[in-house]
Parts: C-alpha cells; structure tokens; sequence
C-alpha cells in the first residue's frame, strides 16, 4: 500500500522471466534485481535480453516469490519497517509444501534476506518442541528398529539431561 | 510388527511420487544440507543434537554443521538450572566434534557461546580451553556472551577471525591484537578501559562494522578507526564533540551512523558525502547535517526542544519523535514522505505551537502523524487567522495516542480537514503506544 505507489522513478523498466513450466511474467527490473542471480544474468545479457529462464522455478512458486521482491524492492524502505515486519510475517505463513518450494527458489535466485525469512521460519516451527512433536510436524518417519533406538537414546542421553 | 516394517520400506522418496497428498512428505529431510544448516544456525545446537534420536537421516548430522551454538539450556529448558549439566553439554559437544573425523578439523566457521552462569575461578580456565578448542580450528565468527569472563589474550592474536562479538565480559589491560581480516566488532555492555578499546579497533585494517555498547555513559570512548569503516553505531558511551566530528570527517565510506544514549552529543555537527541513513537518540540542543548522500533520517529526541538543520538534497525518508517547540529547517527538495510523532505538548496555547511545527512539512505529500487528540484539534480561533500547514499532503494517517476516552471523531475529521485540506479521507487510528 505505501511502498508501492512512491517507488523510485528510475525503476520502472520491465523485464521478462520465464518459469520452468513455461509460464512468462513481466516484472519490474528493481524488484527482479532483488535476487542475484537474475541481476546478474541482466548484467550478462545486457539490453538484448528476451526473456530470462529460470528452469529450476516453477510458476506458482515463482509468483509468490516476485510478490516478496515487489515488497521490498526499495530497501530503504525505513518509514514502514513495522508495517513491514507484519507483512513478512503473513508471507512467510504458508503451508510447508509451499514453504519449502519457496525456499529452495530463494536458494537458487539468491535473495538472501527472504532466505533468511524463511529458514528463520522454519527454525521456529523446531524451537520448544520435543523430538516426537517435530517428527509429527514434519512428518518425519522414525526408520530406526527398536533396538536402534534404544541405543541411539542411550548414546544422546547427555543432550537430553 | 510387519505391517510396521512395510510402511517404513515405502518411506522416503518413493513416498513423494505415489502419494500426491504433499502434507504427508518430509520434506524438511529433502533440504540440501546448506540449507539444513541454515535453518539450524538460528537455533541452539542442542535442538541439531536432539534430532539425533528423530531418524537414520538425522542421526549425527549434527557433527558437519559449520557452526556450534550454545546457549544457556535455562531457556531451553526449565527443568535443568544446574551448572553442571550445561558444562557437561558443552564439554560433550566439543568432544564429539573433536572425535568426528569425516570433516576437516577447520570446518566450525562460527562459535557462538551464550550464557547467563559466571566464569570465574576453576570455571575460567574450562571456558578457556573450550575457546581454544574453536580458535585451533580457525574459526572465522566469535560471539561470546558471558558475565564478567576476562578475555584472554590469544583471542587477540585469533588471525582467522571476520566477526566479533563481546557481550558482558571484561576488555582491561589488554596489549595489541591483531586482526587482519575483521569486518564485523561489537562490544555490547563490557568493562573496558579506552586504551584497552582503541588496542582493539586498531588493529583491524579491514573493518567494515563497529558498534560499541557501553554499560553506562561513563564509559569513555576516544579511538581511531580504519577508514574502511561502512557501519558506526554508538550507545551509552561518553565523546567529545569534536573527537566524534573528525571520526566521521575520517571515514569516507561511512554509511550508516546510529548514536543512541550518547548523553554528551547533544550538540552535532555532521558533514559526510557518503552517509546513507543516520539514526539518533537521545537528548538534543542542536543538530546540523550536511550530507547530499543522506537518504535515511531517523531522529528521536527526549527533550521538549531542539533545534535542527537537514542540508540534505536527497533525502527521502524522515522519522522524527520530538516536541512541538523543535525549530526545524530543512533543505530536502526530494523528501516527500515523513513519519512524525509529537511528545504530548503541555504549553498554555499548544495549537499554536504545533501548526507552525507542522508547517515546517508543507512541501510533504504524505505523513503518518502520531499526535495527542488534544493536540490535533485546532480551536476555531487559530483556523480563522492561521493558514493550513500542510497545504500539499495527499495522504495522512494520524495516530491518536493516549486515548482515554471515546475518540471525538467528528471534532477531529473537521480540524484534519482544515490543516491538510487536499487529503481526501484522512485515515484515524487509535493508538496506545507512545
């Protein structure tokens, strides 16, 4: 709502990404240039650039992803820093399949802060929980025998003292 | 048993292509393991370690991650408050590292280590060798926490070390150090002397990042700094005006100053063609900022006036907390957007006050306006001899603050309408912060 409507003037150049299910998007070059590996591919390409491919990001991941650059694409954006911090949140609330797809796209285009936001996420869905609530929440399978087990318990039993 | 077994044979991967139902993936397992690691640098190692039990994946793979982060297990978990249990945790942690051969002994990057219990005495020495069990290792990132813990000299001489951070421990009587490759030092709350501080900062050629937390403002600061300073931030330390003007005239790469609780800057003066934001807090009499870099101010002052003058060309956000005695003069032909938050005014003819405050910020199109209902509410007499203040605004939030009461909406709306009268629909919100 704010940041939107007073981005910078010189931003307004376009450029067009490709997802890897072959859907194209047209996307503003500041917010685009959030992630390091498309501004870098824009500095290699030059001009002459048609459309960018990102073959390891598919499109609904991709959409999502353009929303968060759209957000913070002035990084200066230091009067809405609470309003901001609401938004993050909000985003970074989605469910794991999403979660994790989001994640590795960020990975991949290096945008480090929305990484951060989003590993930062899922070290708090591990904070306070015992081992067997976070097998329930990531639904990890335990693979050990009984006896694996036992022994493996006995073994860490000084990290759970 | 067998039905058990069955399930688990169809785990994993295969799992993935024949269930579409995603929510029932583990796909936190699927991570790389940078990513892994990622995750887990935010929490305390103990979390890493416990996932030990969770599954043959996750067995042990603790061991690789670049970082150890350790932290009092009092916030983790109530049940343990004894001392030893956590030095035998640190203790075990260290040794299973040490005894870990699948990773090259200079694997742990970053050595974090938080802790509420002191060390001194017999404890001391047991710290001291744990630190040298990570610096051996050339570790590249330090972040101590500890009570009254004495530093000990070979930190100092700790060559391989980018990042630094003290919080809580003693800096006295130490002799040079040598940091060729430092980038990030933070001193938060330490004892320390000046000459023992300046030992410090001097010796890092490459530093990109200071801040210096003092416990008290007593604590007197007077270094020298490498000129390839980008971040300075100061708290609670004692300067002098003009040690702090010729730091800053030093650093022509300095973009980001933050000063807060400095209870002796109340008078400032800064030129710098290279700041980008600047953040003050504090007591103020006077500031002057000369900085056609400067895109970022952020002042918060606690006293009822000061006085302020922004040469500024590209500025383009303002936040500013003060009073509505503040004589303010600004030339930031770019700044079209301000945060303002005005201190409750007390004085016999308060309007009077804040609309000429207010017209300081007749060129801004847009505000966000934290103010007292009493305040913002103009009586008839001043909107019949005064003109609007904020003649251009488009769009204004105004945030009542203190609101005891039912808002007097209709008072407000008519009296936001007089000072800002080309915004549409003003926005109201209540707010009970201050």
């Amino acid at each position: 709502m704010a940041s939107s409507t007073s981005g910078s003037s010189s931003s307004s150049k376009v450029v067009k990404i490709r997802s890897s299910d072959n859907e194209n998007f047209e996307v503003e070059e500041a917010a685009a240039a959030r992630s390091e590996t498309i501004k870098k591919l824009l500095e290699d390409v030059g001009d002459d650039a048609d459309v960018i491919p990102l073959p390891n990001v598919d499109a609904k991941t991709l959409v999502k992803v353009m929303e968060w650059c759209k957000k913070h694409m002035d990084d200066v954006d230091e009067l809405n820093k609470e309003e901001m911090k609401t938004w993050d949140a909000e985003f970074v609330d989605m469910d794991q399949s999403c979660l994790y797809n989001v994640l590795l796209a960020a990975n991949f285009l290096n945008i480090k802060e929305l990484l951060d936001q989003l590993t930062q996420k899922v070290a708090d869905m591990i904070k306070g929980k015992s081992p067997e609530e976070i097998r329930a929440t990531f639904n990890i399978k335990n693979d050990f025998t009984p006896e694996e087990e036992a022994e493996i318990r006995k073994q860490n039993a000084w990290a759970f003292e | 048993m067998a039905r058990k077994r069955l399930k688990k044979n169809c785990g994993g991967m295969e799992e993935k292509e024949n269930m579409p139902n995603i929510g029932n993936d583990d796909l936190l397992s699927q991570l790389p393991d940078s990513l892994i690691h990622h995750i887990f640098s935010f929490l305390p190692t103990i979390y890493f370690v416990r996932m030990s039990i969770i599954s043959r994946y996750w067995n042990g793979m603790w061991l690789s991650a670049p970082f150890i982060y350790l932290d009092d297990l009092r916030k983790f978990n109530k049940k343990t408050r004894n001392r030893d249990k956590f030095f035998k945790f640190v203790r075990n942690t260290l040794r299973y590292r040490k005894l870990y051969k699948k990773v090259p002994e200079k694997s742990i990057i970053s050595f974090k280590f938080h802790t509420s219990y002191s060390f001194i005495g017999s404890a001391s020495s047991r710290l001291k060798g744990w630190l040298n069990f990570v610096i051996q290792r050339n570790v590249k990132e330090l972040d101590l926490n500890v009570r009254s813990y004495c530093l000990p000299q070979f930190i100092l001489n700790a060559s391989s070390l980018t990042v630094l951070k003290l919080s809580g421990l003693n800096l006295e009587d130490l002799s040079l150090s040598n940091f060729p490759c430092l980038k990030v030092l933070s001193f938060n709350y330490l004892t320390f002397d000046a000459q023992s501080l300046q030992n410090v900062i001097s010796s890092c050629p490459v530093i990109e990042d200071l801040e210096v937390r003092g416990r008290s403002w007593m604590d007197h600061v007077d270094f020298a700094v490498s000129n390839t300073l980008k971040y300075l931030s100061l708290f609670a330390v004692k300067f002098t005006r003009l040690w702090l003007e010729g730091l800053i005239s030093g650093l022509p790469l300095l973009e980001r100053l933050g000063l807060e609780y400095c209870h002796d800057a109340i008078n400032i003066s800064i030129h710098s063609h290279s700041l980008k934001s600047l953040y003050y807090y504090g007591c103020l009499n006077n500031i002057s900022i000369h900085s056609h870099s400067l895109k970022v101010l952020s002042i918060i002052v606690d006293s009822s006036s000061f006085e302020g003058t922004f040469i500024a060309l590209n500025l383009i956000c303002l936040r500013l907390v003060c009073g509505a005695k503040a004589v303010i003069s600004f030339e930031a032909p770019n700044l079209l957007e301000a945060d303002l938050t005005l201190h409750e005014d007390h004085s016999m003819h308060p309007n009077d006050d804040i609309v000429r405050f207010l017209s300081n910020f007749n060129s801004m199109k847009k505000m966000v306006l934290c103010i007292c209902e009493k305040d913002i509410i103009f009586s008839e007499n001043i909107r019949s001899t005064c003109a609007p203040p904020l003649p251009n605004l488009k769009h204004l939030k105004v945030k009542i603050k203190d609101v005891h009461n039912e808002l007097r909406k209709s008072e407000l709306m008519e009296s936001l309408f007089w000072c800002a009268p080309s915004v549409e629909t003003p926005e109201i919100e209540e707010s009970r912060d201050y």
